[in-house]
């Protein structure tokens, strides 16, 4: 069709109209990686209004929360964000123990830093590969898909599963880190810079993949401020707000470590970011896996609230006390009734847990504050005026979680 | 030219990794790396399913590798978790459970459920008459065995499950839970040889044989020989 047939004098505003016609994106196209849908409205392959619909992975997971306790309810928290879980698990005691009241200790705290490295490690690498993925650069997604690989080797060597560990418990962890856990996590090290290496040769000057992603899904500063846009999707468009940074949590204080961003806004930006950050959280995880302190990694039983380890409960009558009260529905510890936001860096956004207790073991309300859920708003602004090929190349770089949108 | 170059660079980079597959060693044939089966074994020294070579691979493992399961496996990592299992002491028989019903309660998606066996005289003995977990419900997050106050409840590593029929064999009882505390040392071996489970098996284990003995009225220790299904067995229905 030509371009100028629409502004033939003799077609008036209604007839132009129906040049406009509906399309039904998702919610089974493998390019929007789970089960989103948008009905987009074209002229011709321009698009004119694209309107999200969510729901369709709707799994009640904040319902859940109002059932199963602090330390039941980290099973369910893995399965929102699935392509970074110890990341959730982490966010979720995070704010479990801002509740409580909880000191970690620090080498309980050192911990939660390497897994939660790692996860923005892995939920990174997939994200950079599949967006090459969807634009038809195989090879760079399968280097980085071998990467998550022993990063779930890792997982599974401290927690016994790959995908959905559930390591934290409140006031600690599930196992210590023992010898065998700190050599996958260095042989992780060790592996990852000759990868990201591959990606960047495969990526960086791939003629293809640049123009698909340069000035793609461009987001100003002021749009990714207003729409309170976080992590590297925000970092792109030049807003340098990192909770890590900003609000340290866990011990980041101790590690030197940079926030990259650019202003440029556009899809190639956003890998750009996810690629250096990659390399920042490579630097924070060999920190801190050098100066791992000793020492205990679960908070001691005075604190009323963690789960005495075996010895404790067999040795002494207090352990063998608590151990009995925190598994008594009708006895337990009392919570504050209080309501709390707490929120840490995920790999995707700021992720946050928005608190109500009234006094039992069981939240009484948890909400989550999903960066997906903030950032697919934002998708109908970027895609206008784009392309339907442009759709794969701009969600891919937002990483919708379709699990963690719809919870 | 430069075609026909990129083709045999190719395929070198191919016959590399291919060598690399095997090291030779000194006066020895070829061997794989990793382990596993050696070229000549596929067709000579097949072995029998349950005795599979494992083939131990990491990071710098080098070569083409495909672990060909389930002639061959990777090694099972200790902590890895699948179904739970009950372990019951070799040294004097006693199921370790004690049918306290914590594990049931904390289990998140509720998949367990027991029931109390009784001793002759009616009273409630600290055991399973019986104990189920439906397998098609459990996620194997491994809050049993960490809740347990009787070190009773352990994780398996077992992970091929797979059946025909999902009615009858998916609903796990006592009898297809059970396994003996030798078969957990071999699984687990740290966590075995842990300090906290010495503990439990020093300091728990021997009282509740004790205990057990005289609920059960079976007087003193013939213990050794007496199973726990045997135990449960003897005990009246309710
Ligand atoms: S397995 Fe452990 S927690 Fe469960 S009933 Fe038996 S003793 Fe209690
Ligand atoms: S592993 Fe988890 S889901 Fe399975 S029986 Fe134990 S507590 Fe329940």
């Amino acid at each position: 069709m030509p371009a100028n047939l629409l502004d033939e004098p003799e077609i008036g505003e209604e007839s132009k109209k129906q040049y406009l016609w509906t399309l039904n994106f998702g919610p089974q196209h493998p390019a929007t990686h789970t089960t989103l849908r948008l009905v987009l409205d074209l002229d011709g392959e321009r698009i004119v209004r694209a309107t999200p619909y969510i729901g369709y992975l709707h799994s009640g997971f904040e319902k859940l929360g109002e059932h199963l306790n602090f330390n039941q309810y980290v099973t369910i928290v893995d399965r929102k964000n699935y392509i970074s879980p110890p990341m959730n698990e982490v966010a979720w005691h995070n704010a479990v123990e801002k509740l409580l009241g909880i000191e970690l200790t620090r080498r309980c705290q050192y911990i939660r830093v390497i897994i939660g490295e790692l996860s923005r490690i892995s939920d990174h690498l997939l994200c950079a590969g599949a967006a090459a993925l969807d634009l038809g650069a195989f090879t760079a997604f399968l280097f980085a898909f071998n990467q998550r690989e022993l990063i779930y080797d890792v997982y599974e060597e401290m927690s016994g599963y790959r995908f959905h560990p559930g390591y934290t418990r409140v006031g600690g962890v599930m196992q210590d880190f023992n010898d065998r856990v700190i050599e996958r996590v260095r042989a992780v090290l060790r592996s990852l810079p000759k990868a990201i290496a591959d990606m960047e040769k495969l990526l960086f000057r791939n003629r293809i993949f640049l123009d698909r992603m340069r000035g793609v899904g461009v987001l100003s500063k002021a749009d990714a401020i207003n729409f309170s846009c976080t992590g590297p999707l925000a970092r792109a468009s030049g807003v340098t707000y990192d909770l890590r940074k900003d609000e340290p949590y866990l011990a980041y204080r101790d590690f030197d470590f940079s926030v990259p961003y650019a202003t440029e806004g556009d899809c190639y930006a956003r890998f750009q970011i996810r690629m250096e950050e990659i390399v920042q959280s490579m630097g924070i995880v060999k920190q801190a896996i050098e100066n791992l302190p000793g020492g205990p990694v679960n908070v001691p039983i005075a604190e009323k609230f963690p789960m005495p380890d075996k010895g404790t409960i067999y040795n002494s009558m207090e352990g063998l006390i608590q151990h009995f009260e925190l598994i008594m529905p009708n006895r337990g510890y009392e919570t504050p009734k209080e309501e709390i936001y707490a929120a840490i860096e995920g790999p995707s956004g700021e992720l946050g847990y928005y608190l109500v207790t009234d006094g039992t073991q069981i939240a009484w309300r948890t909400r989550t504050r999903p960066p997906s859920f903030i950032h697919f708003q934002v998708f109908p602004m970027m895609i206008k005026d784009h392309l339907i090929s442009d759709i794969v190349a701009v969600l891919g770089s937002l990483n919708i979680i379709a699990a963690e949108l719809d919870r | 030219m430069g075609y026909g170059r990129g083709l045999i660079v190719g395929h070198w980079v191919t016959l590399r990794r291919f060598l690399r597959t095997f090291l030779v060693g000194h006066g020895r044939t070829m061997k794989r790396r990793g382990g596993g089966y050696q070229p000549l074994d596929f067709w000579f020294g097949k072995k029998v399913r349950g005795d599979e070579p494992t083939i131990q691979q990491d990071a710098t493992t080098e070569g083409l590798f495909t672990v060909e399961y389930p002639d061959e496996r990777l090694p099972v990592y200790e902590r890895f978790r699948v179904l739970p299992m009950l372990v019951y002491d070799d040294v004097d028989g006693n199921v370790r459970c004690t049918s306290c019903n914590i594990c049931a309660k904390v289990c998140p998606p509720q998949c367990i459920w027991m029931t109390h066996a009784q001793g002759p005289d009616g009273k409630p003995v600290p055991l399973p008459a019986d104990f189920y977990i439906d397998m098609d419900v459990c996620m194997n997050c491994g809050l049993c065995a960490e809740y347990c106050p009787f070190d009773a409840i352990k994780m398996d590593h077992n992970f091929e499950l797979s059946n025909y029929e999902r009615h009858q064999t998916h609903i796990f009882s006592l009898q297809d839970l059970l396994v003996s505390s030798e078969f957990y040392a071999k699984t687990h071996p740290d966590a075995y040889d842990s300090a906290d489970e010495v503990t439990e098996r020093n300091k728990v284990a021997k009282k509740k044989d004790q205990r057990l003995q005289k609920a059960l009225g079976l007087g003193a220790k013939p213990a050794s020989t007496v199973r726990p299904v045997a135990k449960v067995a003897a005990a009246p229905p309710a």
